[in-house]
């Protein structure tokens, strides 16, 4: 195993639901959306780690949290062996992250270097799912490309500047990089703006990039493309991906690993081809049942699952997955299913799952 | 069921070259559609795919008449059960208008009026047509929603109290309001999850094959053309690049357009493999070339793509084995048998020998 990049250790997000008056004055405990509960992975150096799941089953928030943008309730996240910001501050502040029930600063953890959270948003980068409404309508391409380095105080000088936007619009695929320089996000395709956001993203030059849904609002053919950029730069400088998607599609092409997500928890995780062809879970197997697959011939039998992501304030007794499992005995009303090791690196939280 | 062995089933749509442009404040025309021909038999699912800016919305929207101030249909044909559509007036279309022919739109938020209850937005294409008294049309409203899988209770719910998928099956009520015969659906399932999208195309299947309709999909997603679809029509430039039933053209694809989007697509049996992708961009509509439309793109070109306006060509001598689907293969809801039509495989490329099809 190489080093790991990012490393996500027990992650919980909660957001507070606001109580009435009422309910406050009768003392009602206070309830949480739990949007992640307890999530545990890892992204090596180069790895496309994959994120699947509903909406709602809490894979932007991840996304949100690991660069800051909420801060986490509980569990750590570590960034090439350095705790991630957040815990910086608190730790400086003398405070520990609020409902802790483990003290989840350990002295050992005090001990830990820290990265700040401005220059883990240098190491780190976020692509987004809506390339026309993550650009600014009024900014120039170049504008856009180079606000990461101002932001940043990084190539002060003119030239250096020019010359990083170039090579970035240019690794992101939009060659010649010149032509772009002045032209407005409306002038370009979906396509070209999605590789904007990419130079964006790229600038920088980051070791992880947070891809969410970064192809589910262009064309098949286009799609192609920007995926074979993306794993092209993995390849290429070995950059980490964590890819946020709903489409397992897409994923069979592109990642090394999957992780299966379903109401703030990992379900299954392992490495793609396993995943894909001996998946254990059965919200793993109905969500592959559903992928269309461009092949009339191959029409088969799909496992809907009827209702929606149940709401995450009220999570099901038991395991999380039984009100809409195909496959729930008794036991899973009442036994929340631990991680169960299929082979050593494929692990699946179901008690129907044999060891 | 009827005896479909026969060739005697009329369409009930026969679209022949529709050509719709659309003129900007400057005076450039732009070609969005041009001289696109199919059938469409009742009961029948068609797939329209192509990239954004191909002309499958305005091909749909020409099939309403329901373009915008710019749009015009320049020429063609679209007889509905015998009666050209394009030349009755307009009141007279407004019988068709959901009563014969009713719309599924791609963003079911946008779609639906966020001040109005969702039983009153239902009811209001019965009222408007005045086909039954109010007390009735609230019953029709309960029927429906039972039909697309809503409970009685939320019927008097605004919009965004429902979810994503919710909206979209009270957009399938909505349209089978008036109880049409063809129902249009523009990328019904684009902004869904996938288990959602399986929801809404199940429901799509299920209520096709109860209430005999014909549906025209319109997508971009050959996936979920592959799974409900009977033909296809692929798109590209504002022309119909390939033409025949889903077997044909997927498992022989012809055009080297509907080649690359096939091999585009990610194969889930073949994790890994690196993805083909069609270089460049779809043409601009005023600037078409004046060749083949797909020749700057196209891997497989020859001199005369860059020059001459390849004709349609029957390629169904190419397809061997065609339209056999083996009966495990999932018969319940195929009532349609693309065999029992005679279609024909035709595909507009030069590289493709055969007769030429001028009647589609």
């Amino acid at each position: 195993m190489t080093t790991a990049m990012l490393e996500v250790d027990s992650l919980k997000k909660y957001f507070p639901v606001r109580q009435t008056i009422f309910e406050s004055l009768r003392r009602r405990p206070p309830t949480n959306v739990k949007a992640i509960d307890d999530v545990t992975f890892s992204v090596a150096k180069g790895e496309v780690l994959a994120l699947v799941g509903e909406s709602g089953c809490g894979k932007t928030t991840i996304a949100k949290t690991l660069l800051g943008l909420e801060e986490q309730t509980d569990g750590s996240i570590l960034f090439n062996g350095q705790i991630v910001g957040v815990h910086e501050r608190r730790r400086r502040a003398g405070l520990v992250p609020f409902e802790s029930k483990r003290a989840v600063v350990t002295r050992e953890q005090m001990n830990f270097p820290t990265v700040s959270m401005k220059k883990l948003r240098q190491q780190a980068q976020m692509i987004f799912q809506d390339p026309y409404e993550s650009l600014n309508p009024r900014a120039t391409i170049f504008d856009i490309v180079a606000e990461p380095l101002v932001v940043h105080g990084i190539a002060r000088q003119r030239h250096e500047r020019i010359a990083r936007v170039k090579t970035a619009l240019e690794e992101a695929g939009l060659r010649p990089p010149e032509d772009y320089f002045l032209r407005y996000p409306h002038e370009l395709s979906g396509g070209q703006r999605q590789r904007v956001v990419i130079a964006g993203a790229l600038v920088l030059q980051p070791e992880l990039l947070i891809a969410d849904e970064p192809v589910s609002m262009l064309d098949v053919s286009i799609r192609a493309d920007i995926l074979n950029l993306l794993r092209g730069l993995r390849d290429s400088r070995g950059i980490s991906i964590l890819f946020i998607t709903h489409d397992l599609g897409t994923v069979a092409y592109f990642a090394d690993r999957i992780a299966v997500m379903y109401l703030g928890r990992i379900v299954e995780i392992g490495p793609t081809r396993e995943v894909l062809s001996n998946p254990q879970h059965p919200y793993t197997k109905a969500l592959l049942s559903v992928v269309p697959v461009p092949n009339p011939r191959l029409r088969r039998e799909r496992v809907i699952l009827q209702g929606e992501t149940p709401n995450p304030v009220n999570v099901p007794t038991g395991c999380r997955f039984h009100p809409r499992c195909p496959a729930a005995i008794d036991r899973c009303k009442e036994i929340d299913p631990p991680f169960v090791d299929v082979t050593s690196d494929h692990k699946a939280a179901c008690l129907l799952v044999s060891q | 069921m009827i005896d479909r062995s026969t060739n005697s089933i009329e369409p009930l749509l026969r679209v022949r070259h529709l050509s719709t442009d659309f003129v900007g404040a400057d005076g450039t025309v732009a070609h969005a559609v041009e001289d696109v021909s199919f059938d469409m038999y009742p009961s029948q699912t068609l797939g329209l795919v192509g990239e954004s800016g191909c002309g499958k919305t305005t091909t749909m929207m020409s099939l309403m008449r329901l373009l915008p101030a710019a749009g015009r249909i320049t020429s063609g044909q679209v007889i509905f059960d015998g009666i050209d559509l394009l030349s009755i007036t307009d009141r007279q279309m407004r019988h068709y208008r959901w009563r014969e022919m009713a719309m599924i739109f791609q963003s079911a938020m946008n779609a639906l009026n966020p001040v109005r209850k969702i039983s009153d937005q239902i009811a209001e294409a019965i009222l408007l047509h005045g086909l039954m008294d109010h007390e009735r049309a609230d019953r029709r409203v309960e029927e429906l929603l039972d039909l697309v899988g809503i409970a009685k209770a939320r019927k008097d719910q605004y919009p965004h109290q429902y979810s994503g998928g919710m909206r979209q099956r009270a957009m399938i009520a909505m349209a089978l309001a008036c109880k049409p015969r063809l129902l249009f659906a523009d990328e019904p399932t684009t902004a869904l999850d996938v288990m959602i999208q399986a929801q809404i195309l199940e429901l799509l299947k299920t209520i096709q094959h109860e209430l005999d309709l014909a549906v025209i999909l319109v997508t971009h997603d050959l996936g979920v053309v592959a799974e409900i679809c009977d033909t296809v029509v692929v798109m590209y430039g504002g022309k119909v690049a390939e033409y025949g039933t889903i077997d044909v053209v997927y498992n022989s694809p012809q055009h080297p357009y509907t080649q690359r989007l096939l091999e585009a697509f990610p194969d889930l049996n073949h994790p890994g493999d690196q993805l083909a992708s069609i270089p460049g961009y779809p043409p601009r509509l005023s600037e078409l070339p004046p060749g083949c439309r797909f020749e700057p793109r196209c891997h497989a070109k020859i001199e005369a793509c860059a020059t001459i306006v390849p004709k349609l060509i029957d390629v169904s001598s190419k397809d061997t084995g065609r339209a056999v689907r083996r009966l495990d293969e999932t018969p319940s809801l195929l009532s349609f048998q693309p065999s029992a039509f005679n279609m024909r495989h035709i595909a507009a490329c030069h590289l493709c020998r055969g007769p030429e099809v001028i009647d589609p």
